[in-house]
């Protein structure tokens, strides 16, 4: 019985907190509703943006770089950021809350963004930093082939080249322990789901 | 330039939905966000995807279960979001039971003493449980708890009776009315 009266009063203690009770008039929520589409777009345009960009040095570089090995790098820099715009403009619309939400029980909702974000982590290292791979790597042989000309700069490549591949294992692994955990969290809604 | 359609139907719902559970959507950001300006941000986010939410309404479930469904599935998309800015470690209610209590509250805690307690619990849960334990307080039978949650009748009864079992181990009788 105590334990009744106990729920019972943190229940009242709940719903009678004091509030701000603040609404939201319909032409705010309108206002609102724009301003964070144009946002979105904006978020959009300059990621294109930045990506033209990139693709516009690499460009120049193609055009007048002297040597072939350089040419064919720049080319593939120029596709590589081709594709990660592509992929932006794919993907770059699931930020914004589906209209449907009032559709979804919270179990599977929340399994949705889990799975969504745990895909984005698995991909991430393929879709965003793999494209631009073959150019970098052309690039750094041109750049070796100059510096082995003069033998006393390769201490300074070597630890480059390391530290390159350093960042790119460790970039890799933390994505992969972090979709390791959304992956035990997905488990756990499936375990409830399976149980519904 | 964005247009939205918009129809009468759509403001009308929001505005009913707005005025029966604006103080239940207070109390919700409430649990979800502890920090006033960002509460204040999912707030408006929450009334936004409501009003949104309305231009698809079949009043294929109650519009008490939409609202719920709608604020909860804003506001876990909004933990998510800042779970990963702040590297936050939410807990689930099994693993709450299963902790040690904190030190014994005063006997003289005061109702708002007590509100902020049950509040940093609630914060501190996984979006599922925060769920159940928000609709259970707010009063909502265990059937519509899992028509919003989408868990079982079975475990939404289990995690009640856990979420009991916690609330008594760290709220003891008085302690809600300063005696």
């Amino acid at each position: 019985m105590a334990n009744e009266s106990l729920q019972d009063d943190l229940r009242n203690v709940w719903r009678q907190q004091p509030l701000e009770n603040k609404t939201m008039p319909l032409e705010e929520i309108r206002t609102r509703a724009a301003r964070f589409e144009r946002r979105i777009n904006r978020r959009n345009l300059r990621e294109y943006i930045g990506g033209a960009v990139g693709v516009a040095i690499y460009w120049l570089y193609l055009k007048n770089a002297p040597d072939p090995l350089t040419r064919a790098g720049s080319a593939l820099i120029v596709a590589g950021t081709l594709f990660i715009v592509w992929r932006l403009y794919r993907h770059g619309r699931t930020t914004r809350l589906p209209q449907d939400l009032g559709f979804s029980a919270s179990l599977d909702f929340h399994r949705r963004q889990l799975v969504q974000q745990r895909d984005l982590l698995r991909g991430i290292f393929w879709w965003y930093i793999a494209p631009l791979l073959p150019g970098l790597s052309l690039f750094f042989v041109v750049a070796i082939q100059k510096l082995l000309v003069r033998p006393e700069h390769l201490v300074l490549v070597s630890l480059l080249l390391s530290g390159m591949i350093g960042a790119l294992v460790w970039i890799w692994r933390i994505n992969r322990s972090a979709a390791a955990c959304l992956d035990r969290q997905i488990a756990e809604i499936d375990r409830l789901e399976r149980e519904a | 330039m964005t247009t939205w359609s918009v129809d009468s139907s759509q403001d009308g719902r929001y505005l009913t939905a707005a005025a029966e559970f604006g103080p239940a959507l207070e109390r919700l950001a409430r649990a979800y966000e502890a920090d006033p300006d960002r509460r204040r941000d999912l707030l408006q986010e929450v009334h936004l995807a409501l009003w949104r939410s309305f231009a698809s309404w079949n009043g294929a479930c109650s519009m008490r279960t939409w609202v719920y469904r709608v604020a909860h599935n804003a506001a876990t998309s909004h933990v998510m979001r800042e779970r990963r800015a702040r590297s936050q470690v939410l807990v689930s209610v099994e693993e709450l039971e299963a902790m040690p209590d904190p030190a014994a509250p005063e006997a003289a805690a005061g109702d708002r003493q007590a509100l902020d307690r049950l509040l940093a619990l609630v914060q501190g849960l996984k979006p599922l449980d925060r769920q159940v334990i928000l609709s259970y307080l707010e009063g909502l039978e265990a059937a519509e708890i899992g028509e919003i949650t989408g868990i079982s009748a079975g475990n939404v009864a289990t995690k009640i009776h856990r979420i009991k079992n916690v609330l008594a181990r760290r709220f003891h009788q008085g302690a809600c009315h300063g005696e």
